[in-house]
């Protein structure tokens, strides 16, 4: 489904002290329904490589191709476009909008293409909330509830545009370990209801032995296991 | 949830950060709005001021120093309203003559007034009673039922300079007791002059007015109501204009000839010309000559006897025929040649010898044509007079001379011509600006009454006797709204305060972004298209833009209130008037609502705009952009460039250039601070390279500087602005009387300029006339003509088109003043020549180049239209810009050229008086009182100068005042970064706290940073300030000082200083971000 071919991405400004090389000819790939882990140390690139993954990065040097079709060739717009209808994200902060309740919130991601107010849309919406033990506080906002909730929200907007790939960075990076046992089980347990393919850049074990594959971003290369 | 919901959420949620941005956009839309509204005030009350000063008066015919019959105004067809008026002028004297003014406009009225003034308030006006305006009332501080004493200026219906017009009387006395009180509601600012200020108005019955001039039935202004165009009225005036309207009266003499003579002894050519074409017609010009005696015999002369003509048929060129008493007296003889002695009158009545040789060709019995009275012209002063001693013929007369033989010659024969020569030549001797003759004949047979009349409504139009008809209605209003526009003027002068609130509203709305930086890059994460969130941010400023929108128009009002004060009080100087009303026009509230949310919509966009070009993974992680390689070059570029084009223009104007432009300082000094501006930009975003030696405190402040480049840039920008724009308005007020004694100068180096109300018709400079009159000595004046006009100074806000003219002679003028611009006709070594050019077509004027470009709204080369009195159209080529002077409101041509359009105007009204400093009061003095009744009103020229600059100053003072505004506008901005930066930093605080630093020391860094770039901001605006202003600061004719420059300064800085330290010190001592660095 997505193939990254030989990607390298450096910072700074080449010739100079500060350039420094983060992804250096990196290739991966995932299929359909596949969940992957990515560890690494601090610094190794491993959101630098979710960026590329996610489209919001474009590489020095590389292809990213998409079910076959390269990236590259999109326009803002049409990436824009491909980041809403096939990608989910989740990050380590969840990143909610403070002046809406949860369920819009969760709702924000359908807005671009209108499909706010579908029916089935809205359905699954509410199912993703019940299913993630949030659907009580759909109508508050994100400053009246607790991290672990937030995070819950984050995943469940990450589903709500039924994505094919999920992107998630150090989704428990930010909560305790009990929370983060939670929404480890609640990111498997929606996914595998969505069948989408998973990408977790994360550092915590107990999450990425529920992977399929395992690799670790090392000297800007992906090494498996 | 749609977008719109999203968007009232946001809205809401963010609420008090956006009513902090909705403020600076109020305040942008009330300056804005207010601006407009200011504007518009004014041309409202331009507009009403000319609907008070006209009542229901659309149109005016007169003609410029013409009296005609009152009795056309019920003659003119058409259903118009037409009412007579006598416009004159008068000193009023109140309290024995304690209370004077001077210039008071004098209206003669009669019961059709009414449809002028639209109520019966003017009707039942007794012979002795007057009704004065307000304003009068005031300043002679009279009421209903005193007693007020007028000197009114003595009109004749002959031209004051014409030949043998006697000047004994220049004014009449009229006392007269106040029945009413004008208000402006009642007409009491009558005025037909495009002017806001108010003139002092007395109206009276016209028929008293006529009593006093020696007039029977005479007007000299219809003032009219219609709807009809100028030629339509003018079409209805002809039809109705009867020969005596022209001033001419018919009569029979005994010779059954049918005479035509004029009331104003010489006939104009206009209708000479025509009614010369009538077959039969007898041209004649009786002229008064001084003697006649034989040519060789230095014996025998005749004194003072008139001359007439015959057909050119009759006489040749150098012939005369004498009646037999002549030459009884001379001794005389056919073949004999006899010499004539006469005067020709010079510009200001003075009077020319001449002479003229003839050989007597036949010597006539006293009888028929040669013993008829009716040949003299109708003199007064000398027709009426009984003896010769009785003359007041206007010329010297040396009653030693006169004879009892001519004694009795008068009581006989009167003014029966002893002499006869050709009318060719008798044209070429004495035919004048005037007219050519003093009478036509025809035979009585063939003409008559009705045929006169029938001719003359037919052949002779009015125009051509310099008749017009004015639409004072329509000229004055497109005046009101074409003048000074002050919405621009406002905005203008508001400039930085606008500046102030929008970067102030940007910033806030930064401020507001950078809050919202992860949301955006949430946004784009989650699919949304650029567009989107654009439109999302856009949405949601136009609500914020429209609160402060809403908020701004209520403020607006409170604006234009505070302006109008302060117009009606402390800076009355620029409006002249308390007729001044708020006028609020919904859709000036729109406009002004309209353009604030354009304004503020763009700048909310452009700043989504800049957050949207960084990267949604930067966004989301916070990583600022570094500026590109090309944007740094070319700012680089643009500042270097700008550098040197500052200083090459400076180093050109103070090297190379004769004349110091003022324009190019301001321009090298704009320059400067955008180069210094961009300058400073580059060095935010440089990449400090650091030693290990230089890490300092200094270091940390430098980088902490670049921590938020646009805040810290906003900062400088504020401050660079304020100082730049109060420290160069400081510096620009110039000392007008320093320099007053040059004869550059705007005063010409002339002691006064004075204005009279009754013309002075006589040299001021000819010692025996200074004798006559015992006028005091060592003085010398530059007398001008005048016709009257707009006054087209700083001083009246009116869009003028027809400034008054003054009649100069150029010799007297040179040397004076200094020219600021020129058309190639403008002869830089003399200038003043210029003025008696023959250009064709056009005739050279000169102007203040101030009232060239803002009075009128012209430019050198442009022309000026005026209707002359002979009706031809007087094309006024402006080829010469005066630097500011005394001159400003008049156009100036040469005597030359006044005198061939304005061939009636007499005496001169305006002068300047040249002397000795030290003599200045008693010149003062002596001419004052000399000249007390002709409303002598002479103000010290630099005063005059000072008056006009007095506009100029208020306007550096507004500006001043605003600029303070907007100054403390730039201090809010500066406190709500500095309290934002503050608690952003609350981590790194709460950093340096734990590794040792004591509280004193963090607010050191801190106090440090911000004073930074205050000082950045200052030195920036200091410098380019003073580039702006170096003519003014390096002359030594200005007031411009460095402790006026410096109190300056430190005001800004002790305001800024003030603000940090207040600032940063409460920051620090805030509970939540104490907890916040316990919790760190």
């Amino acid at each position: 489904m997505l193939q990254l071919k030989n990607i390298v991405k450096s910072y700074g400004v080449p010739g100079t002290s500060s350039h420094h090389i983060v992804l250096d000819g990196l290739s991966f790939q995932i299929g359909n329904g596949e969940k992957v882990a990515v560890i690494g140390p601090s610094g190794s690139g491993k959101t630098t490589f979710l960026n590329m993954a996610g489209a919001l990065d474009i590489p020095d040097k590389g292809k990213i191709l998409f079910e076959g079709i390269l990236l590259a060739g999109y326009t803002k717009n049409e990436m824009a476009e491909f980041r809403n209808k096939q990608l989910g994200f989740i990050f380590q902060m969840h990143h909610l909008l403070p002046q809406l309740t949860l369920l819009e919130n969760v709702l924000l991601p359908l807005l671009p293409s209108g499909k706010n107010r579908q029916k089935e849309n809205l359905e699954w919406a509410e199912h993703l909330l019940q299913a993630s033990g949030i659907w009580k506080q759909r109508n508050q906002k994100p400053s009246e509830l607790s991290g672990g909730e937030c995070q819950r929200t984050a995943v469940v907007r990450s589903l709500v545009n039924k994505p094919r790939l999920i992107l998630a960075d150090e989704p428990t990076g930010a909560l305790d370990e009990e929370n983060a046992g939670k929404i480890s089980e609640l990111l498997l347990n929606l996914n595998a209801e969505n069948n989408s393919s998973l990408i977790v850049v994360t550092h915590s074990q107990p999450l990425a032995s529920h992977m399929d594959k395992l690799y670790t971003l090392q000297g800007g290369k992906l090494i498996a296991g | 949830m749609g977008k719109l919901a999203y968007i009232i959420k946001s809205f809401r949620h963010y609420f008090m950060a956006n009513l902090l941005v909705a403020l600076g956009v109020a305040i942008s839309t009330a300056v804005i709005t207010g601006g407009l509204i200011i504007g518009d005030s004014i041309t409202y009350s331009l507009e009403q001021t000319t609907h008070y000063r006209l009542g229901k008066t659309t149109h005016a015919i007169s003609s410029n120093g013409r009296f005609f019959r009152q009795e056309i105004a019920n003659e003119m067809q058409g259903g118009l309203d037409v009412a007579p008026a006598f416009i004159s002028e008068a000193v009023a004297v109140a309290g024995g003559g304690e209370k004077r003014a001077n210039s008071v406009q004098v209206v003669g009225v009669d019961g059709s007034f009414e449809k002028i003034a639209g109520s019966n308030f003017y009707s039942g006006l007794k012979k002795n009673e007057v009704i004065i305006s307000q304003n009068l009332a005031e300043k002679l501080e009279v009421t209903v039922g005193n007693s007020l004493l007028f000197r009114v200026k003595k009109d004749g219906l002959v031209p004051h300079n014409a030949p043998f017009v006697s000047d004994g009387e220049t004014h009449v006395s009229y006392r007269a007791t106040i029945k009413a009180i004008a208000t402006e509601n009642k007409l009491g600012r009558f005025s037909l002059k495009n002017a806001q200020a108010a003139p002092y108005n007395v109206f009276m019955p016209i028929g008293r007015v006529n009593e006093l001039m020696g007039f029977e039935g005479k007007a000299n202004t219809l003032l009219i109501h219609s709807e009809l165009d100028e030629s339509q009225l003018l079409q209805i005036f002809q039809e109705a204009w009867k020969p005596a309207d022209a001033n001419l009266v018919e009569r029979e003499t005994g010779n059954r000839e049918y005479e035509i003579y004029s009331e104003r002894v010489f006939i104009e050519d206009a209708i000479s010309h025509n009614l010369g074409k009538v077959p039969g017609a007898d041209m004649i010009l009786t002229y008064f000559v001084n003697s006649i005696g034989k040519e060789g015999n230095t014996g025998v002369k005749t004194p003072y006897s008139f001359v007439s003509t015959l057909p050119n048929d009759v006489l040749n060129e150098n012939q005369i025929i004498i009646n037999q008493w002549l030459a009884n007296d001379l001794k005389a003889r056919k073949g004999d040649t006899l010499k004539l002695a006469y005067f020709t009158m010079g510009p200001l009545r003075k009077l020319l010898n001449d002479s003229s040789l003839f050989v007597v060709k036949d010597i006539k019995p006293m009888e028929g044509k040669f013993a008829d009275g009716s040949l003299m012209p109708s003199l007064p002063g000398m027709s009426d007079a009984g003896d010769c001693d009785e003359w007041e013929a206007g010329i010297p007369i040396d009653l030693e001379l006169i004879r009892d033989k001519d004694e009795d010659y008068w009581d006989t024969y009167k003014g029966v011509p002893k002499a006869f020569i050709s009318q060719s030549v008798a044209h070429k001797l004495w035919a004048n600006r005037f007219g050519n003759y003093t009478s036509i004949r025809f035979d009585g047979q063939s003409f008559n009454k009705e045929k006169l009349e029938s001719f003359f409504g037919e052949h002779i139009h009015p125009t051509s006797l310099g008749f017009f008809a004015d639409p004072v209605k329509k000229r004055g209003l497109t005046a009101a709204q074409n003048g000074v526009d002050f919405s621009q003027l406002f905005i203008g002068l508001s400039f930085f305060i606008l500046a102030a609130a929008i970067i102030l509203s940007i910033l806030l709305y930064l401020l507001h972004l950078e809050s919202r930086y992860t949301q955006i890059g949430t946004l784009d994460t989650l699919g949304f298209k650029h567009a989107q969130i654009r439109s999302l941010f856009t949405i949601e400023g136009l609500f914020i833009s429209i609160c402060g929108a809403l908020l701004g128009s209520g403020l607006a009002i409170t604006y234009t209130e505070l302006v109008f004060s302060a117009l009606n009080g402390l800076w009355v100087d620029i409006v002249r008037t308390n007729v001044l009303f708020i006028y609020i026009k919904p859709a000036t509230l729109l406009l002004g609502f309209i353009i604030s949310i354009l304004i503020s919509v763009g700048v909310f966009t452009w700043a989504v705009n800049k957050k949207l070009k960084q990267q949604a993974s930067n966004v989301q992680r916070k990583i600022t952009q570094q500026e590109k390689k090309w944007v740094a070059g070319f700012k680089k570029g643009i500042a270097i460039l700008f550098l040197g084009l500052s200083v090459l223009v400076v180093s050109w104007q103070l090297a190379l250039s004769e004349i110091q432009n003022a324009g190019m300082f301001f321009m090298a000094g704009g320059l400067m601070l955008i180069s210094l501006l961009l300058i400073f930009h580059g060095f935010l975003f440089s990449n400090p390279h650091l030693k290990k030696h230089l890490f300092n405190i200094s270091y940390l402040t430098r980088n902490n500087l670049k921590r938020n480049r646009g805040r810290s840039f906003s900062i400088v920008i504020l401050f660079a602005l304020a100082t730049f724009l109060v420290v160069s308005t400081g510096a620009n007020k110039q000392d007008i009387f320093s320099k007053a004694h040059e004869k550059t100068s705007g005063t010409g180096s002339f002691l006064f300029f004075v204005k009279s109300t009754v013309p002075v018709l006589f040299d001021l400079n000819d010692p025996q006339k200074r004798l006559e009159e015992g006028l005091p000595g060592g003085f010398k004046a530059v007398q001008f003509r005048k016709v009257d006009g707009d006054d087209a100074s700083c001083l009246n806000l009116n869009r003028i088109t027809n400034p008054a003219i003054l009649g100069a002679d150029p010799t007297h003028l040179e040397g004076h003043f200094s020219f600021v611009k020129g058309s190639e006709e403008l002869n830089l070594q003399t200038p003043w020549q210029s003025l008696n050019q023959d250009l064709g077509n056009v005739t050279p004027a000169i102007a203040d180049q101030t009232v060239i470009q803002w009075g009128l709204g012209l430019k050198i080369g442009d022309t000026l239209f005026y209707q002359n009195e002979i009706g031809d159209t007087l094309k006024l080529k402006l080829i010469g810009g005066l630097a500011p002077s005394i001159f400003q409101g008049y156009v100036i041509i040469g005597n030359q050229h006044f005198l061939e359009n304005y061939p009636s105007s007499s005496g001169s009204s305006v002068f300047l008086i040249d002397g000795d400093e030290k003599q200045k009061q008693v010149i003062s003095e002596g001419l004052g009182l000399n000249f007390r009744d002709y409303g002598w009103e002479a103000v010290e020229a630099p005063q005059r100068l000072a008056e006009f600059y007095s506009v100029t100053n208020t306007y550096l003072s507004i500006f001043l005042a605003l600029g303070a505004l907007g100054l403390i506008l730039g201090t809010i901005g500066l406190a709500v970064i500095l309290s934002r930066s503050i608690l952003e930093r609350k981590d790194e605080i709460a950093l340096m706290q734990a590794i040792g630093f004591k509280n004193i020391q963090v607010f050191k860094i801190i106090v440090m940073e911000y004073s930074f770039l205050l000082a950045a901001g200052i030195f920036i605006g200091l410098l380019a300030a003073v580039l702006a202003t170096l003519p003014s600061i390096l002359s030594p004719n200005t007031d411009v000082s460095l402790q006026t420059i410096l109190l300056l300064i430190a005001i800004i800085i002790s305001n800024g200083l003030l603000w940090i330290a207040l600032l940063t010190k409460t920051s620090l001592n805030n509970k939540e971000l104490i907890a916040n660095l316990k919790r760190e």
